[in-house]
Formats: structure tokens, sequence, C-alpha cells
């Protein structure tokens, strides 16, 4: 008596598991596909997200960066809702319409800066508010660069235990970087050379102190520091 | 006897289906928030640490706690916020924000909040001017000022600048949580 009941309530349970993932991997592709549209003044005013969402999703499955993306039809949409957005504020269609063509700009360029970051994460600083969507930003490793414990003085910062500095490296300058990479070529023997050369490191580091860089340095100084001890004895701690 | 098992067996994919809905939804209901364009993930009570600047020191504050409003921009920023005044033309709010929107090296990417409702006069109507903070190299402050108004019923929208990074762009706010009166 229990068994038709059962195997209904597992064909049940397996439907309701695997029609959902069927759905989306059907509905997937063909959203992708579709060019990107603006249909209310809600959009309108995300309108360079949308297109870095897009632009970014396209990058990421190998496709260019502006596919999907007729900017003749965002054009008229933007010119469509104009003049609700100057009724709101002359000053806020001028400020959004920068917005969009710097977006623009970035998408429709190969070469641009918005299409190098997201091939190549933390090849291109970005100052101010990025361009990338937030998909593309590495959120946990930006609060590592700054967060420190509690109370502690603000030239005695160290990385924060947890975050390896495979992660937080493309945020360092190109400068933190070289040197990260001089670090990781340390050679281990013979334990002379490998002093030798933290010395000039150290040195190359100390030369950073007085200017704005002192975060970066504090931290390189740390990771040469934490060598001094690990890596000449032949413990690696840093990823070659 | 068949019918009763029938109603149990119906009673228990009922069952099965909610529990699973629950578990698939789980995490929408508890701390994300759809926007036009994308979806914001937040903790309601904050759970993050912010560094502050005092004295030319930065001390990190723990924020855990219950916020009477909490909003978000088309960015993915959070802010959360609490009423700590209300006078005859504005309102002010105090709080903290979890940036998720930009990238600026060495900026702390949380920061402490004040945000002032100003209400709406014969010669302005009703707007929002947004102060956040952002330490960069754990010695100098940032400083975002947002100013926006409500589009419409569900969106505000405005300009933000920075200081002394020079930075303007467009802006768009919503309601996550909470709302004014």
């Amino acid at each position: 008596m229990k068994k038709p009941g059962a195997r209904r309530f597992w064909a049940t349970l397996a439907i309701v598991c695997f029609v959902p993932v069927l759905l989306s991997a059907r509905e997937a592709p063909s959203d992708i596909r579709q060019p990107l549209t603006i249909s209310s003044v809600d959009r309108v005013v995300i309108i360079d997200r949308l297109i870095a969402d897009r632009a970014y999703e396209n990058i990421r499955a190998g496709r260019p960066a502006d596919h999907g993306i007729d900017f003749t039809l965002l054009d008229r949409e933007m010119e469509k809702y104009r003049p609700e957005l100057e009724k709101f504020d002359p000053a806020y269609y001028v400020a959004l319409r920068d917005t969009y063509e710097r977006m623009k700009a970035y998408v429709s360029d190969p070469d641009s800066d918005f299409i190098r970051a997201i091939q190549n994460p933390g090849s291109v600083e970005f100052e101010g508010r990025s361009p990338l969507p937030a998909a593309a930003l590495a959120d946990t490793a930006s609060q590592a660069m700054t967060a420190k414990p509690a109370n502690e003085e603000t030239d005695k910062v160290s990385p924060v235990p947890g975050h390896r500095i495979d992660e937080l490296e493309p945020l360092l300058s190109d400068k933190a970087k070289k040197t990260l990479s001089n670090i990781r070529k340390m050679p281990e023997t013979p334990a002379s050379a490998c002093e030798a050369k933290i010395r000039t490191i150290e040195k190359e580091i100390a030369a950073w102190e007085n200017s704005s860089d002192r975060l970066e340095a504090a931290v390189m100084l740390e990771i040469l520091y934490g060598m001094k001890e690990s890596k000449c004895s032949g413990e690696m701690k840093i990823n070659p | 006897m068949k019918h009763f098992s029938n109603i149990g067996s119906i009673r228990r994919i009922a069952f099965g289906a909610l529990v699973l809905s629950l578990l698939l939804c789980g995490t929408v209901w508890a701390d994300t928030f759809q926007i036009p364009g994308g979806t914001v993930t937040y903790d309601p009570r904050g759970n993050f640490d912010v560094p502050i600047l005092s004295g030319g020191t930065v001390i990190n504050k723990h924020v855990d706690g219950v916020f009477s409003l909490i909003l978000c921009n088309g960015y993915g920023d959070v802010y959360y916020l609490y009423e700590v005044r209300e006078r005859i033309n504005y309102v002010a709010y105090k709080g903290y924000v979890k940036y998720r929107g930009f990238s600026l090296s060495g900026c702390s990417t949380t920061g402490e909040v004040v945000m002032l409702r100003i209400k709406a006069t014969s010669l302005m109507p009703e707007h929002f001017s947004l102060i956040s903070t952002s330490v960069r190299w754990n010695n100098t402050l940032y400083i975002l000022n947002d100013v926006f108004r409500w589009l419409n019923s569900t969106s505000m929208v405005g300009y933000e600048n920075w200081y002394p990074f020079d930075m303007s762009c467009s802006v768009a706010v919503y309601i996550v949580k909470g709302g004014f009166d």
C-alpha cells in the first residue's frame, strides 16, 4: 500500500529538484543572446551598471565585450527618457549621460582598461568609482588591504590573518608587485645569498617609507621578514 | 484505505516541496535585495569592521546591530542607518557603509555615514545628503557625498562627489529595509 505513494513522493521530489535546474540551463543561453534593453526609467538611471554587467558576462564567456549591446538602441532609450530625467533635474541627465558615455567608450574599445581589467584581474587600477561591475570586484581582498587588528597603531599595519598575499596581489601597485616578484624569486641556497637578497629588497622597500606607500611597504616588509625566518631554511610561505 | 494513503502521500509531497523551496529560497529571504539589473547581498546586522580615524590613529570598530533603515545604491554599496534626530526641516541618520562598487588603492571598503533627509519646502522638494567615509592608507580620510531625491516611488537618484579625490558620477539609491515617515 505504501510503495506507490513512496515512489510518487520520490518522483515528485526529483522533479522539484531537477526542473528548476533544467529550466535555468535552458534559459541561460537565450538570456545572453537577448540584446540589452532599457525598459523603464528605473533602468535608465543605472544604464552604465547594466552595460558593465553585460560586458563582464560577455568577456568571461569569450565574446566581444559589446556583444548584444546596441548603443544606437540605448542612445534612443536615453533620449526617450531624457524629458523625464530633465524634469527631475536638468543637471542629472548630464551627469548620467557622462557616466553612460564613459562606459560606452570602455566597452567599445577592445584595448580599454575596462576590458583589460576583466581579462587580467589586477592589471589595471581604477581610481574612484570603478567601471567594473560588482561581480568583478574582489570585495574581501579590498577589505583586507586596509583592515588590521583593533587598537593597533597605524604604522604597525600587518596583513590580516587568513588572507594570503596571492589574494591581495591584484590590489598592489606595480612597484609592490615587482618587489613581491623579487621576494618570490629569492634564492633558497646558499643562506648567504638569501640573506644578501633580503637586505637588497629591504633597502628597496625602505626607500618607500616617506611616500604614500606606507601600507604596501608594511605589507612587503612583513612578507620579507616572514621569508627571512622560513624560506632561507627551505620552507615556502608564498606560492612561487 | 487507498484513499487515505493517497492523501498521506500528497501531504508528504507537499511538505517535501515546501521544505525544498524553503531551502532554495532561504538565502533570498535572509539577505539579498533585488535592484534593477542585479542582486545585492547584505547582512541586516552589518557584521563588518569599520576603520575609524581618530587623532591620527585608526581603530577598527565591529558593526553588529539593528538598523532602522538600510539603503543601497546601484553600485551595490549598502548603507546601514539609524535615526538620531528629527527636526521640523530635517531628519538626521547615522550609521555605517559597506562599499562594493569602488576601487582606490589602499581605501577601506567600509566607512562611517551621516545622512540628512531634508524635508520639502516651497523652494526645494525633499532631498537627501549623505556623507560617507573611507580611510585610505590608514591615515587619510576620504569623503563621499551623495545628494539624491526621489525619482519615483521606488528609486532615488542623484550625484556623488568625492574629496580629496576628484570624482563625480551619477548614482541611484534604493531602500532595502525600513522607510521614511
